[in-house]
């Protein structure tokens, strides 16, 4: 494999289904996965040519009468009701419960889109968890369609036929070569087009920063772009719409996200060259690979692999030579085989093959390091390879540089260090954390591998957190201890507050009651019907309460529906930056009041502003219809000691 | 071929050159080529932080060059980081 990028978004819950990808997905002309409503996917044809589209598409069963029923999905769970079809794509067995109806036909295999595939009965199971044969499929029958199943009989035909419809681009689905799914499409013919409503993607989604997979057509070229996030110092992430930009200024007419977050990673010559957000590479239920089938030849040359150009000097620099051949394909290469030497001669220097170390550089000026690698043998043409090497950092970044909480609470540190290049420009350098000294002045806490622990306090500390690196330092002001709680809203009437539900077609209803309550003299209850509309629908309260300085902590009186809802809150900062936080993953308690609360995010710029408390379902089965009581909302504040 | 790689990638080099001097003060931090006609280069800003992974593939591809999905299982459908993902070689080969 050449290269890769993460692909398409999908399942990952712990059921068997973990890893089913949500959209389309065809591989070698092989239809292994539906599209998901209205998404987009990159499509690649027979003739060469690669473009984004969405599908429309029917997929029906042809019963031995002629009649025909509906196909409910193609390798994904089955539904509650209906006929879902599993192919040897999507492993050795359906993974269904025990009893449940099965058909297992022998088919003219691979499934195509647009070509009919004729199944013919081998036998009907009600054991439920099928082998899949590799020479036939699975039709897994429940609800009506189980005993329309249990009436085949073996040997009897049955007809397969699953139609793409492209809804944005003019070709025969026949001709697909591959596809991969993702969405939303963020260009379209050179302009900036985010779909995000089309496809069914939140604004929230659209609008705040997160790593990002991308790809881009250009006339002569596919652009592949992976933006690393959610890592402060390193690398924030993008939003859509400056993601759009960039492949928009990079010539790219059209443009396809993908999957992102967590998943956003890039492959490239047998490493993993971005930093995923998680802190390690995300196992992905499917990428999109380029493989060079070249023949092997010779190596040619030798090419010397760092991962960054820019180390503050003393750091172990990860270095590695490999040996290329004509087509660029990398070859392993002993150190013995080598000669490593760099400029200028630096005393004390050594490499073992993977590691460079360079002694600490004296003065004050970064210096250029070029590294030359020749073979001791053979004809191949040396590399060489330029490092800045810094001896101390220009400006040292500590993030966040207010730290306000209460006690015993642990804030994670992220410290970056910047050099200052001869041109001026300022370049981020990769340095050992070991050697950052923390110091804490005030009895607020300690460092404790990079994450500062608030003291055990009953009363208001100040303090400030200093690092300090090779002599250049960063500074954090730091309060730990509580002060009182606040209230926000007593929901005692509905002033300040809107109800929203999302998409439309959810009905949101409130009414202040005064019969169960909490509090003063009544409390919200938020009735919600989830029962129709896509995917994901919500149920907010909108308050757009700004939060009073030194906010830390929330708190809200619950009484539950036992609906299973997930309960968040949605937050914006100072620069109007938006953060979700989950009061509860599952409304999973009834008919009794809860004190949720939570830790509100230190360090960001305030003052914040609660936006909205909100329901949200985002599995299709949750049809839920409830209602559930707010009382008491209440912040609370960390004070100055003034 | 290497003369004609060797071109290309001084040819991409200049657009995303000017690319990146248009915008947003982007350092390229790496660029390789990492087969015929085909370049990876990492970017980098200072303000905001940003890291950004560029490869271009050039269209159409030469038949030895293939474009293909792959399913996260190595029998059907999971999860799998990249070294572990199936790379298909053999079937990529005979599309």
């Amino acid at each position: 494999m050449t290269a890769g990028i993460n692909g398409d978004y999908f399942s990952m819950t712990f059921s068997p289904y973990s890893g089913d990808p949500l959209g389309l997905h065809i591989q070698n002309g092989e239809l292994v996965s539906l599209p998901w409503v209205n998404r987009s996917a990159l499509v690649g044809l027979i003739d060469g040519r690669v473009l984004i589209a969405r599908f429309r598409f029917s997929a029906n069963l042809k019963l031995p009468d002629g009649s025909e029923m509906p196909l409910d999905g193609l390798n994904q769970p089955p539904p509650r009701e209906g006929f879902c079809l599993f192919t040897p794509a999507f492993g050795k067995t359906t993974q269904t419960p025990v009893g449940t109806t099965e058909i297992i036909a022998s088919a003219n295999l691979p499934l195509r889109p647009n070509v009919p595939l004729t199944l013919t009965v081998r036998q009907v199971s009600e054991a439920g968890n099928s082998l899949i044969p590799q020479d036939g499929v699975v039709l897994v029958a429940t609800g009506k369609a189980a005993s329309v199943a249990k009436s085949l009989q073996p040997n009897d035909p049955l007809e397969v036929l699953i139609n793409l419809t492209p809804l944005d681009a003019s070709f025969d689905p026949q001709t697909i070569s591959w596809a991969i799914g993702g969405g939303p499409r963020i260009l379209r013919e050179g302009q900036i087009s985010i779909e995000c409503e089309q496809e069914g993607f939140s604004l929230s989604f659209r609008q705040t920063k997160h790593p990002r997979t991308a790809v881009g057509l250009k006339d002569d070229a596919l652009l592949w772009v992976v933006v690393d996030g959610r890592q402060p110092g390193y690398s924030e992430g993008m939003t859509l719409d400056e993601l759009a930009e960039f492949l928009l200024n990079a010539g790219c007419k059209d443009a396809l996200n993908l999957d992102g977050g967590g998943s956003s990673t890039l492959f490239v010559r047998g490493r993993v060259v971005n930093q995923p957000s998680d802190g390690r590479e995300r196992p992905i239920a499917n990428a999109l690979l380029l493989l060079n089938l070249f023949p092997p030849q010779p190596i040619v040359r030798l090419a010397v692999l760092s991962p960054d150009a820019h180390w503050l000097s003393g750091t172990p620099i990860p270095l590695q030579v490999v040996g290329e051949d004509a087509v660029y394909r990398l070859l392993s290469l002993s150190p013995d085989e080598l000669n490593l030497t760099i400029t200028p001669e630096i005393e004390g220097w050594r490499w073992d093959g993977q590691t460079l170390w360079l002694p600490p550089v004296e003065g004050e000026e970064p210096i250029q390091v070029t590294v030359t690698v020749t073979p001791k043998n053979g004809s191949a043409t040396p590399a060489t390879l330029t490092l800045c090497v810094h001896p101390k950092p220009s400006i040292l970044v500590l993030r966040p540089d207010s730290i306000t909480v209460p006690p015993g609470t642990s804030v994670r540190l992220q410290l970056s260090a910047l050099g200052r290049e001869k041109d001026n420009r300022l370049s981020p350098l990769r340095f050992d954390p070991n050697e950052v000294q923390w110091q804490v002045e005030g009895e607020v806490g300690k460092v404790v591998n990079g994450t500062f622990v608030a003291a055990q306090t009953s009363e208001v500390k100040q303090g400030i957190l200093t690092a300090n690196l090779r002599g250049v330092t960063a500074t954090a002001s730091v309060c730990v201890g509580i002060v009182q709680w606040l209230t926000l809203h007593e929901f005692d009437d509905m002033s300040g507050l809107q109800l929203v539900g999302y998409p439309e077609t959810v009905k949101v209803e409130g009414q202040i009651v005064t019969t169960e309550k909490r509090s003063g003299t009544g409390a919200l209850l938020l009735r919600y019907d989830f029962s129709r509309g896509g995917k994901t629908r919500t149920a907010s309260i909108v308050l757009n309460k700004p939060l009073p300085l030194g906010a830390c902590r929330l708190g809200i009186d619950v009484y539950g529906d036992g609906s299973g809802c997930w309960l968040r809150v949605r937050l914006r900062d100072a620069t109007g930056k938006l953060i979700f936080m989950d009061l509860a993953d599952s409304v999973s308690w009834k008919n009794e009041w809860r004190r949720l609360e939570i830790n509100l995010p230190t360090g960001l710029p305030e003052p914040l502003t609660l936006e909205s408390i909100y329901l949200a379902v985002i599995r299709d089965e949750q049809r839920c219809i409830g209602g559930v009581l707010f009382d008491n909302l209440q912040v609370n504040t960390v004070g100055t000691g003034q | 071929m290497v003369k004609v790689g060797r071109f290309l990638r001084l040819a991409f080099l200049i657009c995303l050159l000017s690319f990146v001097a248009s915008a947003q003060d982007w350092q390229v931090v790496d660029s390789q080529t990492i087969a015929p006609g085909v370049f990876y280069q990492a970017l980098k800003r200072v303000n905001p932080p940003t890291w950004v992974g560029v490869v271009r593939i050039p269209l159409p591809l030469p038949k030895e060059l293939v474009l293909t999905p792959v399913l996260g299982g190595n029998n059907g459908f999971g999860r799998q980081p990249f070294p572990k993902l199936p790379t298909l070689s053999s079937k990529a080969g005979a599309m």
